[in-house]
């Protein structure tokens, strides 16, 4: 066919073939490609938005369950945590055995509280902060057994690491040191 | 020979070659060309005007939900702490060992006629972390523990036959079951026969003197 094509003919198309190639072309790069970069960037952004979003609505929506899980967490927590160490441990030490030991059946003498490190069961398996509190008191054997009774049920957390009885000074009772552990309430 | 002219047949031959003109193809195929890259380009640009939109309503979606995320963060990290606080408060009141029950049992295996001076009860009970413990299976406990109570007993025997009576009380202690699969066992650390009493005032004196060692502990 080209054989048949005029010089005139050659030119106009070449020129109508270069000119629609840079139409093409301009459109192409001015903003095909502008708006397709463009659509990609946001994809990605859609994209993370979306999965930031979701996550979003699913923590929203369960809300309100956890809500109320706290709630019943708490209010247990706070029964349970009247019976620990609360604060100072030689204020709550003084303040419960104030309480606790006139209703006894057993003489005091002096006691007292310190703040070592508690050793045995719990505070090694646990994170709680244990402490350990002394207790010097006087009776005789049933006596004894029947405080050590109580000191264990008023106080549920607690445990008794070591007695020690040796005759009391009047010869009729015992004189008891005895040293007990007990955890320290964690604030909520 | 003749010249002819057969402008019909000119006519149709120009018309034939007007249609198949290179550069009206030419022509065609670009506007073909452009109208595609026009519907590309469209396409793609109300997707980007879409996704901008999308985006946009995500984003005031989640300055919506911010607080509530936040809220359901803090709870959450301060529920776990609780519930481990909870669960180890669990673990110390299940596996507490009690003092109460061994001081019972103390009294209840000293025959009458032993008189105590002193006694020492140390609660030397272990607790490790259980290797194999898994939260998902019942009955599985967080913690092992090896019970071990060791009391000292020291005291006077008064009877006409105080080795008897130590005899007895070691058999009677021996290594048997108590509460639970605990088991209490006894061992003799010194014994001082009866002395020879001479004179009431000092009866005291002529009691045999016994002193042994008690031990609480889980069975193996």
């Amino acid at each position: 066919m080209s054989a048949t094509l005029t010089d005139q003919k050659k030119k106009e198309l070449v020129l109508v073939f270069m000119l629609g190639i840079s139409v093409l072309a301009g459109l192409y790069v001015g903003f095909i490609s502008k708006y397709t970069e463009l659509a990609s960037k946001k994809e990605d952004e859609h994209r993370k938005l979306h999965k930031v979003v979701t996550e979003y609505r699913s923590k929203s929506k369960a809300l309100p369950a956890l809500r109320t899980k706290m709630d019943l967490i708490t209010q247990s927590l706070e029964e349970v945590n009247s019976k620990l160490i609360q604060g100072d441990v030689q204020l709550w030490f003084t303040a419960e055995m104030r309480k606790f030991l006139p209703n006894q059946p057993i003489k005091t003498e002096d006691s007292g509280s310190n703040t070592e490190t508690a050793e045995g069961f719990g505070a090694e398996v646990t994170s709680l902060d244990v402490k350990a509190c002394r207790l010097n008191v006087q009776g005789n054997f049933d006596e004894i057994g029947r405080f050590l009774a109580n000191l264990e049920n008023q106080y549920p957390f607690a445990e008794i690491r070591s007695v020690s009885a040796v005759a009391g000074s009047d010869k009729k009772g015992l004189a008891v040191n005895l040293k007990f552990q007990i955890p320290n309430a964690k604030s909520n | 020979m003749p010249i002819a002219f057969n402008l019909l047949e000119e006519e149709r031959l120009a018309e034939i070659a007007k249609q198949r003109d290179p550069v009206k193809i030419t022509v065609l195929f670009l506007v073909v060309c452009l109208a595609i890259e026009i519907v590309w380009g469209l396409n793609v640009y109300f997707k980007n005007e879409r996704l901008e939109q999308d985006v946009k309503s995500l984003q005031d979606e989640k300055v919506k939900l911010t607080a509530d995320f936040n809220e359901y963060v803090l709870l959450e990290k301060n529920y776990q702490a609780l519930d481990v606080y909870r669960t180890d408060l669990q673990v110390v009141h299940n596996k507490r060992h009690l003092m109460a029950p061994l001081w019972a049992t103390i009294k209840e295996k000293l025959p009458r006629t032993y008189i105590l001076d002193s006694l020492q009860i140390q609660n030397e009970s272990k607790s490790v972390p259980n290797p194999n413990y898994d939260p998902t299976k019942k009955g599985s406990v967080p913690t092992l523990s090896d019970w071990k109570v060791k009391c000292v007993l020291n005291g006077r025997i008064f009877s006409d036959e105080p080795e008897n009576v130590v005899t007895s009380l070691l058999e009677s202690i021996g290594n048997q079951k108590i509460f639970g699969d605990s088991v209490i066992s006894a061992e003799r650390v010194s014994y001082q026969p009866k002395l020879a009493a001479t004179d009431i005032r000092k009866a005291d004196e002529a009691a045999a003197t016994f002193q042994m060692n008690v031990f609480f502990a889980r069975k193996k």
